[in-house]
């Protein structure tokens, strides 16, 4: 009997720590995060592409409770990104009440989109996961690893109050597509050679859960080193920054 | 008989709905909040006068019309002539002898103090020009063009009282004659932030042989006159923007050991010429449902349809020209709603210059994510049964609506493009 309660007990004491660390953990998974999202994986990042070819990136918003208001400015590198049109509303907020969603122009400040924002006309506000507007970006010079979109002066709030939540930008990758390696291996080179194929080749079927996984290796951004990757590669053999 | 108690019935029931409906009649057509039934009377700032009166010419028969929204018929609108001046009116405002104060300053911590509900409607930005009399009788000409802001104060206050120390062709011994504005006019007060407290002084300090007049026309009735020989005085930005007064001219000022900068609109919008102050209407409180005829004024005022000079305007001519233009004086973007700060510490150092409680609805000539804000608040708390704010009322029919919204948007697109 003593051998039970104490066995009882000490599977309590062992339970309820598990317990209350999986409750902190969903606790701290349901805080709002506001990111931009691309269509890869992970959803942050941004594939190499050629000079010239657009992207669209999502403003996403998780866990978030009646979201009535939100806004961001949005920066990047004017040296790799233009942004080629104006930002467009999605249906999150949209939904419930109808929305003022306004941005300020992107053409006067390369670089900087000073203001885009969305407000609901009605005091409700949207729950759960949603996007919240769309962006789209042409690349227009290649550089040796990645550039960075960021989320700066970002305002959430409900009818009364400010929302806390976080934020995530995007890494764009601008490397020549294909350049993952130089002459220090794993280290973009601006040229994509034989070093480059080699490389690939030697990280084939790698993923993020692999011991050797170089998320620079992944060409497509599919989570993946594999042919598809190396045929980028070969696409562009010889061309350079 | 029965027929004759169903008669009596017919007849009480017609009788009771007709009463009904002619005391909704009276309750909807009568002005509870105007202090005289059918007299919105409007007083203060000689600044903010000549915008009263160009919208008082067609005002009253505007608001008649039930086609824009109002229908109240039989409103007169007394702006009592000359305007006493801000401060007067402020006090007006606050004792409840008028129904609105024009003002070309923020209200005193006093007024605050006495009046804590007050509500300021901004309409539009001004400045204040130094200006010399510039030939009459002058032998030679007053050839100062460029004074410091230091010099002027060092002037006003009579630390400097010769014209020779400031150009030596002007013989030695030649007075300076200082006019100014009585102490409670908003165009003193505007003087007095940026020509004294950073000096530490104030009007307090103003030199005693200086000639005191009342309002901004008594000033260029002074300065035009030829004999006003070896004059200085300051004056509202839009009594020397549209019409430069004869004999007169404005002086460049060097702020902070900065450049000699000429007062014009163009200055004091990009901030090179330092002074500026807000226009106001005042009320004594929030604006209610039985407020209509001052909300309906201030609505008309801002209006880029009816303020727009010297026709109505559709709403998307945000550029048309408004009467605050025809006066001289600087508009503020009509989405310019509000501003998270508090303006008057921020850009007036405090002092005699105070804020009504909770309030966020100054201008600060940025249309932003704060005008968004307010905007959208103001849209959800009309349609949720509240009174409509004038300020965000674009179209002035006293509904917030697309029509609004669309205004809203344009003129946050005009000010950001």
């Amino acid at each position: 009997m003593n051998k039970r309660i104490f066995a009882i007990l000490v599977a309590i004491c062992v339970i309820l720590p598990v317990l209350a660390g999986t409750s902190r953990n969903v606790k701290a998974d349901s805080s709002p995060v506001l990111s931009l999202q691309s269509a890869y994986t992970p959803s942050t990042n941004v594939a190499p592409r050629d000079i010239g070819q657009t992207f669209t990136l999502k403003l996403h918003v998780d866990n978030v409770t009646n979201l009535w208001s939100w806004k961001v400015k949005l920066t990047w590198d004017p040296t790799y990104l233009n942004m080629t049109t104006d930002p467009t509303e999605n249906p999150f907020l949209n939904n419930v009440n109808g929305t003022l969603f306004l941005s300020t122009p992107y053409a006067n400040t390369p670089g900087t989109i000073n203001l885009v924002s969305d407000t609901s006309l009605g005091s409700l506000g949207a729950s759960g996961n949603g996007d919240l507007a769309t962006f789209n970006f042409t690349l227009i010079a290649h550089g040796y690893n990645y550039t960075t979109i960021n989320i700066t002066d970002a305002v959430m709030q409900d009818f009364n109050n400010p929302i806390a939540f976080t934020t995530v930008g995007a890494i764009v990758r601008n490397t020549v597509p294909g350049d993952v390696s130089g002459s220090t291996l794993g280290v973009t080179d601006g040229t994509v050679n034989m070093r480059d194929i080699a490389y690939l080749v030697s990280l084939f079927n790698t993923k993020p859960s692999s011991p050797n996984w170089n998320p620079n290796a992944d060409v497509n951004v599919d989570g993946v080193v594999n042919m598809r990757d190396i045929a980028i590669a070969i696409a562009h053999f010889n061309q350079h920054i | 008989m029965n027929k004759s108690k169903n008669r009596a019935r017919t007849i009480t029931a017609v009788i009771a709905v007709l009463m009904i409906a002619c005391t909704t009649s009276l309750l909807i057509n009568r002005s509870y909040a105007l202090l005289t039934p059918g007299v919105l009377k409007i007083d203060g700032s000689s600044t903010v006068y000549p915008v009263s009166v160009d919208a008082q010419a067609n005002f009253s028969s505007w608001l008649a019309d039930p086609a824009n929204g109002w229908g109240i018929s039989g409103l007169t609108v007394n702006i009592p002539y000359p305007p006493p001046g801000s401060g007067t009116g402020l006090n007006e405002l606050v004792g409840g002898t008028i129904d609105m104060a024009a003002a070309s300053k923020f209200p005193t911590a006093a007024n605050v103090a006495a009046l804590p509900t007050m509500r300021l409607f901004p309409i539009a930005v001004d400045s204040v020009a130094i200006i010399v009399h510039s030939a009459g009788g002058q032998t030679p000409g007053n050839l100062i063009t460029q004074l410091t802001a230091q010099n002027v104060s060092d002037i006003f206050v009579g630390a400097v009282t010769d014209w020779n120390a400031f150009n030596p062709a002007i013989p030695s011994g030649t007075t300076i004659n200082v006019a100014v504005r009585v102490s409670t006019s908003g165009t003193a007060d505007c003087f007095q932030n940026f020509f004294l407290k950073p000096f530490h002084r104030t009007t307090a300090n103003i030199t005693s042989s200086a000639s005191v007049e009342t309002d901004n026309q008594d000033i260029i009735n002074l300065m035009t006159n030829p004999s006003s020989n070896w004059f200085i005085a300051y004056v509202g930005l839009g009594f020397t923007d549209v019409v430069p007064p004869p004999n007169v001219q404005t002086v460049s000022v060097s702020f902070n050991g900065g450049p000699y900068v000429s007062p014009t609109k163009t200055n004091v919008k990009n901030g090179s010429y330092f002074p500026y102050r807000y226009l106001f209407y005042d009320t004594a409180g929030v604006l209610n449902a039985t407020d209509a005829e001052m909300r309906a004024w201030i609505s008309y005022v801002r209006s880029p349809i009816w303020s727009a000079w010297p026709n109505p305007n559709p709403i998307g001519n945000v550029s048309a020209m408004t009467w605050v233009d025809k006066e001289g004086y600087i508009r503020l973007p009509w989405a310019d709603l509000a501003n998270s700060t508090n303006v008057p510490s921020v850009i007036l150092g405090g002092g005699s210059d105070a804020c009504p409680p909770n309030q966020q609805n100054y201008p600060d000539q940025l249309v932003n994510y704060d005008d968004i804000v307010y905007f959208s608040k103001a849209y959800v708390a009309a349609h949720n049964g509240g009174v409509v704010d004038p300020l965000c009322d674009f179209n002035a029919d006293g509904k917030l609506d697309l029509t609004d919204i669309r205004g809203f948007a344009q003129s946050f697109i005009a000010a950001n493009s």
